[in-house]
């Protein structure tokens, strides 16, 4: 049986291509990991500069720093691109680095869709703030209500840009749903059973799942805005017989579970870190996989409390209102298990841990600030107010960024073999979390108070502008906060020895029995996993008799001397590359400039031709 | 045991294969996909301000023909691929082929049903029940042509290692293209003026003759029993991928066609 | 080039294609029996009867856990579709039945549903993980579905 060659007119890469080509063509799962890590990181700076004109807009009463047009593009794209380019991929960063590394495989299921997730996210990024550059970026909050959407409303090009770039960033993140998702069911370690899994790897596989079921609620919501805008169809148009509120529906029951999406990975995060530097397993291992399981089941039946205000009647608002203090509890239970962690270990101070400790502190002031939402009396005194900008600032800064950051510090030796500067990071931590505190805490009262949000200024005499200017001085330092961090990463870089052993925090998953930074092909042998945090064991086999969760009766297999040549990785490919490409510029051409089907169709041919070329091009042999 | 490469499939936790698994799990979000349109649909019922309305435009009958059509490509599919799972090449293939063909014939349906209802008022444009209908049906419709596509790659893949034979290739898609503009002709009769039915009935015999005489003539030998499985295995996907769309059309017919058939202007 | 048509080769083709529809059983219905048991007892049973018990074992032969589907066995499965699908499109045109028409309906698509999913997609012999990861999004878009049209119908 012969193989169709295909005609190819780039070389094809060799095993482990090295330079520039090499990173392109990466299908390695831990390339991938810092591309994504670095990528969101310039995405993270570009949305700090957004929301740093947004602070100096604000500092005080009647500015015109920028025109309310700009501030409505400022706080659409602050919201976007931090959400979508940001949290988002910065957890992906994390997933690809660690999810095989845990779970004791080689690589990902499937290595190029892998690094084509990648890709469309930056081509994706890359497009949506493209419409900073002809000045007409979206404007309509990152939630985009209609009718403010509709063609009426808002006929330039800016949300045009929004939705496609959302649906192609959606296209990236199913693609990695599905790949993670497949791998911790199918590739893990012989032994490893699900309830040996680090609490990470839960996290991941929840937030995978929660990732492909509600990524396709906004695909199709797009659909209908787009075609809504462009092609006349009457979605969410009144005069045709749709309903302006059904587009909040769909936005929010793709919505809710997306927060979990960005809170999940930072909460397993924490519960990899507290163990370590407590030198005790997470407490209550069973509770916080159920309860990570629980908010992702319970979160798709909460959407409606986006919606109080709306009008939906006082039993729809009864029964939201209930199913959203019911979905605090198992949150609640989480924070009890990490208390629980530290109490009683031996614990070691260090960034990551303080930055964990951090998330718990901040992220409990923004469920408080949350549960108050779950009330619809309560709501509706704070709907459109500071209040909810502080409520989810609290969660999405001081629960998932805190909860990266510790994770930064904790892996960065994994990572790279260099440590991050320790003395550079408690200045990071110290600066960043009184900044934080003081950017955000103020607009609890403000909140209250009645400012309202997304409004370019606000009235002198309101008592607003003491609170206002706070905010905006704790934001410039904020600034300052990551520019020392910023400037630990060149440090570490440049100063710091390449000296990482293999297990320098004396951890308890699998990835410390390698070497820092691991090798292409991660375990010389995959291990075989008896307990659970199995590497603590093997360290320290006299506390066996300890284990939680217990082992399997399996035998020992003796360890042979591999040959290195004996291990197939996956070979590199540009097709990811190109596919990205392709989807970008096929979707893109969608958006109505003179020519745009021309370049639709090329983006299609590319599209064809990376997805033909990928399919024939022989997988390692 | 040790020397477990990343993609090749000698071990996995479930004892699955991986990228199996990961089509179910692609289908559980293909639900979702559908099951916002159909909601949509479903939420904007006597809705539409002005008409046509459903009573008066969906045509019960035919759509239970193009029902039936697809569910016996399903079975055909289900036929090419247990052909497949044995080795033999030929008939698997024909199977494969006959399932790209109904699936072909209900597209037609479909491509008349568009057609056939813009003819007499109703466009994506015109009131709410067509922005629904249009978007719910053609996202359909185009998951059943990626189908086809799909399976008319597989039911002529790997064939050609002479001049000859890819030319018999080359012979047989231009056959199926023909086929194709023939159904489609059939299809629209009442769009384009002047179309004689007996031309396209022509056009759509000479294309599926064409197809199965190019088939029978490359002779494609059987299998030998240690490579079937991995034409099997993308046949397998293949054939789920199909499956799933022939039930969401199970779901949209019944939902969208024999339930809400009666709908009509907003109640008052 | 020279084209030749073996009429032989196609002769067997053909009686293969035929043998492979029925499922390895050149006799059909009237195949020999494996054992005494599958002969149908003529004096409790008429043989209508006993090839109906027949039929049923064998059916449920085939859907135990690790059975496996025969050709004939789909071909059946295809012939109960049609048949549903003739009776949905029958009970469209009862005037009598009113709004029981719509349950009614449901649960024969729903039955519909299951048959290919289950048996022309291989989930009932399957890894249950399959059935873990489709029930999931499947459950869970007709939950909300349902969630959100109730919500839609209560009037404030």
């Amino acid at each position: 049986m012969t193989t169709i060659s295909y005609p190819t007119f780039i070389r094809r890469p060799n095993e482990y291509a090295s330079g520039i080509w090499g990173w392109l063509t990466t299908v390695d799962h831990k390339r991938i990991g810092t591309l994504y890590g670095v990528t969101a990181f310039i995405w993270f700076l570009i949305a700090g500069i957004e929301a740093i004109l947004i602070r100096i807009q604000l500092s005080q009463p009647e500015m015109s720093f920028v025109t309310p047009e700009v501030y409505n593009q400022l706080f659409t794209m602050h919201g976007t691109t931090m959400i979508f380019l940001v949290v988002m991929p910065l957890s992906a960063a994390f997933f690809n680095w660690l999810v095989p590394l845990q779970i004791g495989a080689r690589d990902v299921a499937f290595p190029r869709l892998n690094a084509f997730s990648y890709w469309a996210f930056l081509f994706g990024g890359i497009l949506l703030n493209f419409s900073w550059l002809i000045g007409d970026a979206p404007n309509a909050g990152w939630f985009a209500y209609a009718p403010n959407t509709g063609v009426k409303f808002n006929p330039s090009n800016g949300v045009t840009f929004w939705i496609i770039g959302l649906q192609i960033l959606g296209i990236a993140s199913l693609a990695a749903g599905f790949n993670f998702f497949t791998t911790i069911i199918n590739m893990r370690a012989p032994g490893m059973t699900w309830f040996k899994l680090p609490v990470f790897i839960w996290m991941t596989a929840v937030v995978n799942v929660l990732i492909v079921l509600a990524f396709p609620v906004i695909t199709v919501a797009l659909i209908q805005l787009q075609f809504d805008r462009l092609y006349g169809t009457g979605f969410f148009n009144p005069a045709m017989g749709g309903d302006p509120v059904m587009w909040q529906h769909m936005f929010w029951l793709f919505g809710h579970p997306e927060v979990y999406i960005l809170i999940l990975p930072a909460m397993g995060i924490v519960s990899e870190v507290l163990p370590t530097f407590s030198r005790k397993p997470i407490f209550g291992y069973s509770f916080i996989v159920f309860s990570g399981i629980a908010i992702g089941f319970l979160g798709w039946f909460v959407w409606s409390h986006h919606m109080f205000t709306v009008g939906l009647g006082p039993a729809a608002n009864a029964a939201f209102s209930v199913s959203t203090m019911l979905i605090a509890v198992p949150t609640g239970v989480k924070i009890f298990n990490w208390i629980g962690t530290l109490w009683g270990g031996s614990i070691k101070v260090n960034t990551a841990l303080l930055f964990s400790v951090a998330f718990i502190g901040m992220f409990v002031i923004g469920g408080l600030s949350g549960v108050t939402h779950a009330s619809p009396p309560s709501d509706a005194q704070q709907q459109d107010t500071y209040y909810v900008v502080a409520h989810f600032h609290y969660v999405l800064f001081g629960g998932s960024l805190l909860g990266l950051w510790s994770g930064i510090y904790y892996w960065w030796p994994k990572f790279t073999g260099r440590f991050l500067n320790e003395k550079l990071g408690l200045w990071h931590f110290g600066i960043v979390l009184l900044g934080f505190n003081l950017t955000f805490f103020p607009m609890h009262w403000l909140g209250l108070d009645g400012m309202p949000r997304r409004v370019a200024t606000y009235p002198e005499g309101m008592g607003w502008d003491v609170s206002n200017l706070v905010s905006t001085m704790g934001s410039l330092l904020l600034g300052v906060g990551v520019l020392i961090f910023i400037y630990n990463i060149i440090y570490s870089n440049l100063r710091m020895p390449k000296n990482a052993s293999n297990d320098p925090w004396d951890g308890r998953t699998l990835e410390w029995s390698i070497p820092s930074p691991p090798p292409h092909y991660n375990f010389d042998v995959i291990p075989e996993v008896k307990y659970r945090d199995d590497f603590w064991y093997k360290k320290y086999p006299e506390l066996v008799d300890n284990t939680h969760g217990g082992g399997s009766d399996y035998e020992d297999q003796e360890n042979h001397e591999v040959d290195h040549a004996d291990i197939h990785m996956p070979d590199p490919s540009y097709y990811p590359l190109f596919l990205g490409l392709g989807l970008t510029v096929m979707v893109g051409g969608l958006i109505p400039f003179t020519g745009h089907w021309v370049v639709s169709a090329i983006g299609l041919i590319i599209f064809i031709w990376s997805f033909l070329g990928w399919s024939y091009e022989p997988v390692n042999g | 045991m040790s020397n477990i490469s990343a993609t090749e499939d000698h071990y996995t936790s479930t004892g699955v294969d991986n990228r199996k698994l990961m089509m179910w799990i692609f289908l559980g979000s293909d639900c979702l996909f559908f099951g916002s349109f159909i909601s949509t649909y479903l939420v904007y019922r006597n809705r539409s301000l002005v008409g046509p309305y459903p009573n008066e435009i969906l045509d019960i009958p035919i759509t239970t023909v193009s029902t039936f059509v697809l569910l016996m490509s399903s079975l055909a599919m289900v036929m090419g691929l247990s052909y497949v799972q044995q080795g033999r090449q030929v008939l698997g293939r024909y199977w494969t082929l006959a399932t790209a063909l109904l699936g072909m014939v209900f597209l037609g349906f479909q491509v008349f049903e568009f057609t056939h209802f813009a003819h007499v008022g109703l466009t994506p444009r015109t009131n709410i029940f067509g922005s629904t209908f249009f978007t719910m049906t053609g996202f359909h419709g185009a998951h059943v042509t990626f189908g086809v596509i799909w399976l008319l790659i597989f039911a002529f893949s790997r064939l050609a290692s002479s001049f000859r034979q890819k030319m018999l290739i080359f012979a047989s898609f231009l056959s199926v293209v023909i086929t194709m503009v023939g159904i489609m002709m059939t299809e629209t009769l009442d769009v384009i003026p002047h179309m004689p039915f007996s031309l396209a009935m022509t056009v759509t015999i000479i294309g599926i003759l064409g197809t199965i005489g190019s088939l029978y003539l490359l002779r494609v030998p059987d299998t030998e029993p240690e490579k079937i499985s991995k034409e099997e295995e993308n046949l397998e996907l293949a054939g789920l991928y199909w499956h799933f769309v022939d039930i969401v059309w199970i779901v949209i017919f019944t939902v969208v066609y024999l339930v809400s058939a009666k709908d009509g202007a907003p109640l008052l | 080039m020279k084209i030749v048509i073996d009429l032989g080769k196609m002769k067997d083709s053909l009686v293969s294609m035929y043998n492979g529809f029925l499922g390895h059983d050149t006799k059909g219905y009237f195949r020999v029996p494996d054992t005494p048991q599958d002969l149908p007892n003529p004096e409790n049973d008429t043989p209508w009867v006993g090839s109906i018990k027949y039929s049923i074992e064998k059916f449920n032969k085939i859907t135990r856990k690790d059975g496996h589907g025969t050709p004939i066995f789909y071909v059946w499965i295809g012939f109960i579709l049609g048949a549903i699908t003739l009776i949905e499109f029958g009970i469209f045109y009862v005037e009598g039945l009113g709004v029981l028409m719509i349950p009614l309906l449901l649960i024969l698509s729903l039955l519909k549903f299951v048959m290919v999913v289950g048996f022309f997609m291989h989930l009932r012999f399957d890894n249950k993980v399959f059935t873990y990861m489709f029930a999931s999004g499947f459950v869970l878009a007709t939950v909300i579905s349902t969630v959100l049209l109730i919500l839609l119908a209560i009037k404030p």
